[in-house]
């Protein structure tokens, strides 16, 4: 996707190029207001926020080959503005240990239904820190690390490792699931 | 597994179990036609919110004709204005109402939550338009 002639031609009013932005950003705005953990209305809100600031400032980008990485940091804003606001500021992050926690015992709910939601439910069990970059990772299409960087306020050096060790624990958590075990 | 192939499948369970809403799609795709073309934009130079619960908002806006000063408390809107007379338009992404301005002042009730942004006419007929602010 040629982002600068997309910009330069929604700033010109043109839907079907503001569309493809839309189609392009918007699972990753969706996926770092879900890493700040808002709710459904504040998560709408936050996107919707973003996507107008965009508008504001279309005639004004000097740099559209950046685009990811502004939205991604007017994302993060919008969604530490909301948490402010309702009196939530998140919490100090939590240093994540190189050793995994031990594996669980087997959840014989996990045994049932498909393994998507076994998965998904694993994953909203991991510390917030891990559940945190890997919400942001797991959006579609797939962001670059620097816009991941830019959307959690962290070092772009610093999640290749993260990334590593937090996919480490779900696996760890994964284990004994027979459900998911056969595929890690 | 390797850690590609094991965030793929996670990434599969996002689009199953958390997707875009539909609503959020349309919303952004909306976006677009908020574009104020016609206006001169009055900027944001001063914002206040309580750090903390459901106080009210403050903000002032300036363009080069009008200055707006809007204090925003839950679903109301009060606004002084300089440099623009006869009505004032209170904006949200989904609304808009329009509110007769005397003495420079205006209110609007019923506001929605969100985005705000106040459309005025400046005394040489000029547009003007504020920034969208959160209300």
């Amino acid at each position: 996707m040629d982002i600068p002639a997309s910009v330069a031609a929604a700033a010109r009013g043109d839907q079907a190029a503001w569309d493809a932005l839309v189609r392009q950003f918007n699972g990753l705005l969706w996926s770092i207001a879900r890493a700040y953990r808002l709710g459904d209305a504040d998560a709408a809100d936050a996107v919707q926020c973003t996507w107008i600031k965009l508008v504001e400032h279309l005639d004004r980008i000097t740099e559209p080959e950046r685009l990811a990485g502004w939205l991604a940091t007017t994302a993060r804003h919008e969604c530490l503005q909301l948490l402010r606001r309702a009196g939530r500021l998140p919490e100090p992050a939590e240093e994540i240990a190189d050793s995994p926690d031990p594996a669980p015992e087997v959840d014989h709910e996990l045994l049932v239904g498909e393994r998507n939601a076994a998965l998904w439910r694993v994953f909203e069990r991991l510390p917030d820190r891990c559940r945190q970059l890997l919400r942001v990772l797991m959006a579609s299409p797939p962001p670059a690390y620097a816009e991941v960087a830019l959307a959690l306020d962290m070092p772009v050096g610093s999640i290749g490792p993260i990334r590593q060790r937090c996919l480490g624990r779900l696996k760890a958590l994964v284990r004994g699931n027979e459900l998911l075990e056969g595929r890690s | 597994m390797n850690d590609d192939d094991f965030l793929d499948l996670l990434r599969a369970a996002a689009d199953e179990f958390d997707p875009v809403p539909a609503g959020v799609m349309r919303d952004a795709s909306a976006a677009l036609a908020l574009r104020a073309l016609d206006a001169e934009l009055a900027a944001l130079v001063e914002s206040e919110a309580l750090v903390r619960g459901d106080g009210p908002v403050t903000l002032a806006f300036e363009s080069v004709r009008v200055t707006v000063n809007l204090e925003i408390d839950d679903d109301v809107v009060r606004g002084l204005v300089t440099g623009a007379e006869g009505e004032a338009v209170v904006e949200t992404p989904r609304s808009r109402r329009a509110v007769p301005i005397a003495d420079g002042r205006f209110t609007a009730t019923e506001i929605p939550p969100g985005m705000v942004r106040i459309r005025v006419t400046a005394a040489d007929g000029t547009p003007v338009v504020t920034q969208w602010a959160h209300g």
